[in-house]
């Protein structure tokens, strides 16, 4: 531990010696009588003063939580020797802040104490924090010197985004050939049904349909649609994002790509996830509650990184974007790059719907003429940039923080219905 | 005696006054070196009554020394208080009874000190030396201490 004296010791040092020198200049005992107590305190205080030894050790109630979760953070202190006063610091990171009384306090430790100080911590924000900078300082029964040290006993706490509720999810126009939840276009075993037709050898016999067969005179059998899964990859646009104070497009995109990974994984589809960005991240397609929590692990690592060079598509592995698999981009749609890697997938016969994460609440227009010109030229290159993608048939929705997502993704869904331009 | 005169009352009342203004100013802007130049303000009236009253000991020289260091004590102790740190239940009475045993054991140490001269009555090369190296010890102890605060 760093030592340092506190201002006292100097201060009575000073006043002592002043004191004293008046004293013996104008030969009066009395000034010396005053002077005692400020020189002998500091002198009996540097002498008596020992340095604490103090070990800090940091609970965490859990290592995992949600968004405006709060969870309890034990800071467990001891000593050897008694502490008159030791002050602790939790530093916090952004995004994290402490609910009841202030991140400093201040506690006695006597012979061999230990003492647990428990601290509820709320969650602001998902991500991946590390806790555990405890700043303490040490002071002597006196309170004239005082000892600093700092302890690293980071632990780590993921804080997961909060998921929207969603009822329904962009279903995917082609499925693969494992079982899962996606009612598939073609035909063969399955539940739903999908049409009529003759009898053939080796067709069986639960299959047939006896009223058809009855009112035809011919044996007809049910054809049925097969359930399936699907391949979903989630594009997470990371290239820029619009903030205001403690909210960014990036954060409700982060939120909404883990409502809909959780979704599609619940429907036994293989999910992917792509960070197209300043640095590209990416997981392969997978299956089960293991993959689930890879993507959300990698969404906490999500942060928008300024980079200049120009990027398409052809820099995703190309395992990454099995054909046939529906691509949901999640994209504020205010860089470039992002734009174009989406109609390049389009162009490439991908099943894409986007989901806007608007900026617009982000960027209120300036308080000149030329600014408010400014913003509506921004709004209708927007426009433009929507209507490009709705030509080349894909579902644009728009979401701002203010809606819920469902209520967006049924906007998609009515337009795949009905443009039937999915795979066009 | 001219301590008695309404002149010095007015000017230790006024001296007294501008302490008091200054201390409450620095502990209002945190500022902590006003603690030692008031008690060098309050320390200097004593100096002034002491000039023009008498030669003989001042038997009220342990209450001056007592209060004068009470005074700087719980000016410390308020600026300490204005900080962010939470306290846990019972510093405040610990604190006060450490200020309290401080200042009593001033108030003591002085009165031993008074006698001490009184019974030694010898003034001289010998008594100067004594206060000489005393002074030079709380020297040597503001140098040890602006030492560990730049460490």
């Amino acid at each position: 531990m760093t030592p340092a004296a506190s201002p006292r010791v100097t201060a009575y040092a000073g006043l002592a010696a002043a004191l004293l020198f008046t004293a013996l200049a104008i030969r009066r005992p009395e000034l010396a009588v005053v002077a005692a107590p400020f020189a002998l305190l500091p002198a009996l205080g540097l002498v008596l003063a020992r340095p604490p030894q103090v070990r800090v050790r940091l609970v965490l109630e859990r290592p995992t939580a949600l968004e405006h979760d709060e969870v309890e953070l034990q800071l467990v202190v001891g000593s050897e020797q008694p502490v008159e006063r030791l002050e602790l610091l939790l530093g916090l990171p952004e995004g994290l802040e402490l609910v009841s009384s202030g991140n400093a306090l201040s506690l006695r430790l006597g012979w061999e104490d230990e003492r647990t100080v428990a601290l509820q911590v709320r969650c602001l924000r998902w991500g991946n924090y590390e806790i555990g900078d405890v700043r303490m300082r040490g002071r002597d029964r006196l309170g004239l010197l005082t000892w600093e040290a700092r302890a690293d006993r980071r632990t780590r706490l993921r804080v997961y985004p909060l998921p929207e509720t969603l009822r329904g999810i962009i279903a995917p126009v082609s499925t693969q050939p494992f079982a899962g939840n996606q009612v598939a276009r073609q035909k063969g075993e399955g539940l739903e049904f999908a049409d009529l037709r003759e009898f053939t050898a080796g067709d069986r016999v639960r299959s047939i349909n006896w009223r058809a067969s009855a009112r035809r005179n011919v044996l007809v059998v049910n054809e049925r649609h097969p359930e399936r899964n699907a391949d979903v990859i989630l594009f997470l646009d990371t290239f820029a994002d619009a903030r205001v104070g403690d909210r960014s497009t990036l954060d409700l995109a982060v939120r909404a790509t883990a409502t809909l990974a959780s979704r599609y994984l619940e429907r036994r589809d293989r999910v992917g996830l792509v960070s197209f960005g300043g640095i590209l991240r990416w997981l392969t397609p997978g299956m089960g509650v293991g993959q689930r929590y890879r993507i959300v692990d990698a969404l906490l690592e999500s942060e928008i990184v300024f980079n200049y060079a120009w990027k398409d598509v052809s820099i995703i592995p190309a395992r990454t974007l099995p054909s046939q698999a529906l691509v949901v981009a999640i994209t504020p749609l205010l860089d470039d790059r992002a734009v174009e890697a989406l109609a390049d997938l389009r162009a490439r016969r991908y099943d894409l719907a986007i989901v806007e994460v608007s900026p617009a609440p982000f960027a209120a227009p300036g308080p000149s003429e030329s600014d408010r010109l400014a913003h509506r030229l921004w709004l209708l290159r927007r426009e433009e940039i929507r209507a490009r993608y709705e030509r080349l048939g894909v579902a644009v929705a728009t979401w701002s923080d203010d809606q819920p997502l469902d209520a967006v993704l049924e906007g998609v869904r009515a337009f795949r219905r009905h443009a039937r331009l999915a795979r066009g | 005696m001219l301590a008695d005169d309404g002149y010095l009352v007015r000017a230790n009342a006024l001296l007294a006054s501008v302490a008091a203004i200054l201390l409450a100013a620095g502990l209002f802007l945190r500022i902590p070196v006003v603690i030692p130049a008031t008690v060098v303000l309050l320390g200097g009236e004593y100096v002034a009554i002491l000039g023009f009253e008498t030669d003989a000991l001042d038997p009220r020289a342990p209450l001056v020394a007592g209060a004068l260091f009470g005074v700087a004590e719980l000016a410390y102790w308020s600026l300490e208080l204005r900080g962010a740190v939470v306290d846990e239940a019972g510093t405040y009475l610990r604190r006060v009874a450490l200020v309290a045993t401080l200042v009593v054991g001033a108030v003591a140490l002085g009165v031993g000190l008074l006698a001490l001269v009184e019974f030694v009555s010898a003034g001289g090369p010998a008594v100067d030396v004594l206060g000489a190296v005393a002074a030079l010890g709380a020297l040597g102890l503001l140098a040890f201490a602006a030492r560990r605060t730049g460490a």
